[in-house]
Order: C-alpha cells, then structure tokens, then sequence
C-alpha cells in the first residue's frame, strides 16, 4: 500500500514558495476556514459571557448606584437612591439603582426658550458647519430639529408626557442591562467567528461589556444634571441621542477597536 | 378620536420600518456568513489562454484633464492583444484641455486610441455611451471613468467571463486610491470595501444579481442592442441595465479579482452630488423596474427577491427617518410599540447608523478579508457619513418624485469633481 499525502499537506504545499515561505491568498479569494472553533467558540463564549453577565448582575447594579452615591450630591438636591425592580429580556429579574430626583414640568417660557435657541443653533450649523465639518452640521440639526418636535409636543400634548427624571434614569439603567444582554449574541455572529486567538476574543468581550458598564452611569448623571437644571424639555433628545443610541455607538467603537487588534 | 387615528398610525408607521430594517439585517447578515465561510465563487478566474475576444475600452470624459492622460497611459500598458484592442474616449463638450490630451494620444496611437468629440446631443454619460455604442463593431464593451487606473491583467479578466454566452455584463472591484487624504476618503474606502468585497461577492456566490456598476465593467454588445442600448434619461445607466439584461435573461458576473483604482469625492459637498445622483438613479429604476421583476418568469425567485431587496436599498433613507421621528413621537406621548421606544429606536440607528448601507459587521468582514484590520476603527466615525447619506437620499428621493416626476423637469447630470494634481489645501 502506498503512503499517500494528507490532503492538509498538499494544500499547505500550494500556498508555499520555492523556498518555504507562504504565498498568501490574493484578498478577493481569501476565506476563513470553517473550523470546529468557528461554531465552538461562539457558542461556548456566548455562554461564559451570559453566566458572567448573570452572575454580575447585582455587581454591576450596586457598582451604578456607587457612582450615584458619590457623584449625585454636588450635581443636585436627592433624597436618596432607590432601586427599581425590572427584568432583563424579560425574563431575569434585576433591580437598577435610581435618584430620587425632580425636574419641572416645561412652561411655556421654557418651550420658548428651547425652541428659539434650536433655531438659533440651526442657524449658526447651517452657516459655520460647512465643508469638512458638514456631518457636524448635520448632527446638530438632527438634534434641534428633534427638540423642536419635542417642544410642539410638549405644547400641544404636554399633558400626556408620562416620563420622570427618576423613570428616565431607571429606563436607561434598564436598557443599558438590556443591551449588555444581547451583546453576547451579536458579538457571537459577527466578532467570535473570526479566526482570531480565543484570548484576544475573551478580551475583547470584556472590552465591551465593561466599557458599557462604566460609560452608564457617568453618562446618565449628564442627563440628570441637564434635566434637572432646565426641564424636562432637554429629556427626549438625550433619551434618543445621548441613551441607548449612545451606548451603542460606544459598543461599536469598541468592537471595531477589538477587532483590529494584531493577531 | 383623532388623537387615536394620529397614535395608531405612528405605531404602524414604526412597525413597516422595523420590519423593513429587520429584513435588511438578516439579508446583510447571510452576506457576511457567506462571504467569509462559503465557497467563492470566481468560474473565470483561470481563463488565461484564449482565442480572447474583440475589445473596445470605452472612456466618457467630461474636464478630465486632470485624470484622463493617467487612464490612458495604463490601458496602453495591459497585457491584451493588440489587434483586438481599442480604446474609444469620448470628450463630451469638455471646456478644459480633456480634448487635446485626447488628441495627442491619439497622435501617438492612433491604431489603438480613436477620440470623439462631442458637441451637442443630450449631456451626459448614458447619453454619450449611446451614441458611441453604434459606432463599435467589437463583442465586448468595457466602461471606464476617467480617473480609473487599470491594471495589467485586468482587460483578460473583465473579457473572461463573456466565454459564458449567459453574461451579459460584467463588474470588478472598484478600490479607491486616495484614502489617505482625509476622513471623508477613509470612510468612503470603508464603504467600498464592504460593498464590493462582501456585498457583491456575496450575491456572486448565492447566484443573485450582482450590480454592474458602469465602470470597471463590461457589456456584450449583442446582448445590450437586443435590451434597447443605453438609456441617455436615466440617472444611473449602470443599474438601469443590469435591470434590463436581467430581465432579458442575461446575467452579470462579478470579478472580485479585477481591481481597479478610482478616485472618491474629498469634500462632503462632492459626496452629497454624488450620492443624490446614485439614489435619484436607483429609485428612478425602481420605478421603472420593480414590478416587472416581481412578475418577470424568466427571473428566478431568489434572484427576484434579491433583485426588489437591492431596488430598495435607497427607499429605506426616507423610512429611516420618518420611522424614527414616528418612534420618538410615541415615545414623548408614552405610547411605546413593543414595550420600549428606546429599542426600535436604537434598533433603526443600529442597523443603517453603523453601516451605511453597509452593516458594521459588513465592514469588519471587509477589513478582515483586506488584512487591513485597522481602518475599522473608523467605525464609530461612519455615524457621521451615514447621516449625511440619509438626509441626501431622502432629498434625491423627494426631488425625483415631486421635481422630476410631478413637475415633469428634464433630467440634469451631474458629474463628480477630480482631485488628482490639485494642491493640497485648495479650496474647491
């Protein structure tokens, strides 16, 4: 019986030079080879990553109404921090940490105020923001023209606006967990099915969960004190820019960072 | 009563966006796992030895005088034989010194470069690509901008694919080549790079509809006659007959392998022409084509779905953003869809924000096939081109119903500025 070559080695053998070396794929025919870590580590990283999550649930809650505690008091009047009872994905059951904190409802002054200086930073993006700064133009009439629909909002249904400072802090606190929990399954489908070393993955992952962890509260006492500070006229365009919309655009950046890691 | 009507009709508006968002993840997603685990699928890619076919290089130039010597001084270096080469450039009413530098390579060549000049007649590429089909005998027409760089071997393989008597066009990848200039060219490179690395390559391999994109491609002549030639009214005559030979029967195939280099805009002014002109184009054969795909028998039903999918990629600026005022709407009246504004809210900027067409993961895909893994970094920063490309597309979209359409205005072409031997700094 002849000894045949494996069929690794002559295909390690076509991609090598005379001398050795390798002759790598030219990049239009270039794939990643299916392997069992293709599915393995997705799967298996998926889990720790939801076991970790579960289990720092509370860590992460108590780790949020730390900060509160410590930076809340120069920021604003509360009278304490509570917990608000929510589940995550709707089905594991958590309690985020809230301030007991107030905003005014808007008067008709403050809806006035609001919507003249909109205008007025429409006005000044539409003839500074040119050229190369265009997107930040873009941006910030993105934003004014949100606030302006929340101003005839207010105006014309103020009655029916049924979110608190407190509320919107939990909610944000709640989405933010709600969003840690999904991570895992995005990172599975489009970062854990590189060929990339099973450590760099295992970094990366706490990349970016932490960093979400720690932006969280930070990014809501912002919201708090600018809230609380004007009315709760300054609360839709933080809820859709400055939230969840935010906190996905660190998770990205992030990913793109860990991503683009040497291997 | 009417407060009901008003809320009812938001969350319906919020759901169709949700769904339409949701069926463009999955179908970017299938792209991505395809493009990086599946068998690639490059039939033409060997074809070295061959009784190769009659060529034209076909090159509009419209003030290209900055370009144009550079595209021609490469195409009279490919490796093709001489006596089934020619190359057409066409200088359509240019006013700067495009004409003479035609002339003087045809001076120098004059068996293989033939110069048109072209003074009247509708302005504009289609219009030009018209009136110049009727006067090429060759089998095959191949399309180059002006500021293309084409490499050696990149004539053989964008005739290839014609052996197969199914391909009616053909596509190579188009790689910027002025990237390192500033932001905008970075972003625009990421945006290529998914598009043709992934996207295309991908629709390559599932047997879909690859798009010609009217440069760095090819047309069978025979088969472009038979569909009525080129369209001199269309925005985009690229998409307009990928459209046509499909529902002819004819195929267009994909040669990720045939790079070719092109300059992108520099100036974010540039890009909204650019990308006004790409959305009026698609919507506009959107228009003209989406029903008779859907019916079309000679269309298979995947190529079909893929097909309406691709028509509708400029569509989803519009409903992105009514969508999301909807949302937002809902959310300041405590009327959430689904429990949460906040979630189909993050969920629309989620899928377009990070992507621009192109999802973040497209991207990642890209970068790591390119083995240029640090240009995803940008990532974050592509926020910024994706709202610009929203709110130009919904303009172009407006524009072509109620301008073009309602107010019956003529079609206007605009062509994209060169940057090539400008100074640094210059103020465009």
């Amino acid at each position: 019986m002849t000894n045949r070559p494996s069929w690794r080695l002559i295909d390690r053998l076509r991609h090598a030079s005379h001398s050795g070396r390798v002759i790598s794929r030219h990049r239009a025919l270039r794939t990643l080879d299916f392997r069992p870590a293709s599915i393995l580590h997705p799967i298996v990283l998926m889990l720790l990553s939801y076991v970790g999550l579960t289990l720092g649930l509370q860590t992460i809650a108590e780790f949020w109404e730390f900060i509160l505690i410590h930076t809340l008091p120069p920021l604003v009047h509360t009278t304490g921090i509570f917990q608000h009872e929510t589940t995550v994905l709707g089905v594991i059951p958590a309690a985020v940490p809230y301030p007991a904190v107030s905003a005014s409802v808007p008067s008709t002054q403050n809806l006035l105020i609001a919507a003249v200086a909109s205008l007025s930073l429409m006005a000044c993006a539409y003839i500074f923001l040119r050229g190369r700064t265009l997107p930040l133009g873009y941006l910030v009439w993105a934003i004014c023209l949100l606030q302006l629909v929340a101003c005839s909002v207010f105006y014309f249904f103020g009655s029916r606006f049924p979110h608190t400072l407190a509320s919107h802090v939990a909610d944000g606190f709640s989405y933010t967990l709600n969003l840690l929990f999904i991570c895992p399954l995005v990172l599975a489908v489009t970062y854990f099915i590189f060929d990339i070393p099973l450590l760099q993955k295992i970094l990366g992952t706490a990349c970016v969960l932490l960093s979400l962890i720690l932006v969280t509260p930070f990014q809501y006492l912002i919201h708090i004190g600018v809230i609380h500070h004007t009315s709760l006229v300054a609360m839709p365009a933080l809820y859709i820019f400055f939230g969840l919309l935010f906190n996905i655009a660190v998770l990205i950046a992030i990913f793109g960072w860990c991503i683009s890691w040497k291997q | 009563m009417t407060y009901s009507i008003f809320v009812l009709s938001l969350k319906i508006m919020v759901i169709v966006v949700m769904t339409v968002v949701a069926v463009y993840m999955v179908r970017h997603l299938i792209f991505t796992l395809n493009r990086l685990f599946s068998k690639q699928r490059h039939p033409y890619l060997d074809i070295d030895t061959a009784e190769w076919p009659a060529v034209t290089v076909v090159i509009p130039a419209h003030n290209e005088e900055a370009v144009i010597g550079t595209a021609l001084q490469a195409l009279l270096a490919v490796d093709y034989p001489l006596e089934r080469f020619n190359i057409f450039v066409i200088d359509d009413r240019s006013n700067d010194a495009t004409w003479e530098i035609i002339k003087a390579y045809e001076s120098e060549h004059p068996d293989i470069i033939t110069g048109f000049h072209r003074t009247e007649g509708t302005p504009g590429k289609a219009a030009a690509l018209e009136d110049i089909s009727e006067l090429i005998s060759s089998e095959i027409m191949i399309v180059f901008d002006a500021d293309y760089i084409p490499g050696r071997g990149l004539i053989k393989q964008l005739a290839a694919p014609f052996f197969d008597a199914e391909i009616g066009a053909v596509m190579g990848r188009v790689v910027p080549h002025n990237t390192q200039t500033n932001l905008l060219t970075r972003l625009l490179d990421l945006e290529r790079a998914a598009g043709y690395q992934v996207d295309q390559q991908a629709r390559m391999n599932l047997h879909l509809v690859p798009q010609y994109g009217g440069s760095v491609g090819g047309v069978r002549l025979s088969a472009l006659r038979e569909v009525g030639g080129w369209r001199a009214n269309a925005y985009a005559e690229d998409t307009d007959l990928t459209y046509r030979l499909l529902l002819r029967g004819f195929k267009t195939a994909y040669e990720n392998r045939c790079e070719c280099y092109e300059e992108v805009p520099e100036v974010w002014q540039e890009r909204n022409r650019q990308i006004m002109r790409w959305a009026k184009g698609h919507n506009q054969v959107a228009i003209r084509y989406a029903l008779r795909t859907v019916l079309s028998k000679r269309v298979r039903l995947m190529e079909r779905l893929d097909a309406l999918l691709l028509l509708g990629v400029y569509f989803t600026a519009p409903l992105l953003i009514t969508g999301f005022f909807a949302a937002a709407i809902l959310y300041m009246l405590g009327e959430p869809v689904f429990g949460s504004s906040a979630w189909i809210l993050a969920g629309f900027v989620s899928f377009g924000t990070l992507g621009n067409f192109a999802a973040f993961y497209q991207l990642a895909a890209a970068t790591h096939l390119d083995n240029s893994g640090k240009r995803i970094r940008l990532l974050p920063l592509n926020f910024l081109n994706f709202l610009v490309s929203l709110v130009n597309v919904s303009r172009a979209s407006a524009s072509l119903i109620f301008s073009d359409y309602l107010l019956d205005r003529e079609l206007r072409w605009e062509k994209t500025s060169r940057y090539r031997n400008r100074a640094k700094g210059e103020e465009l």
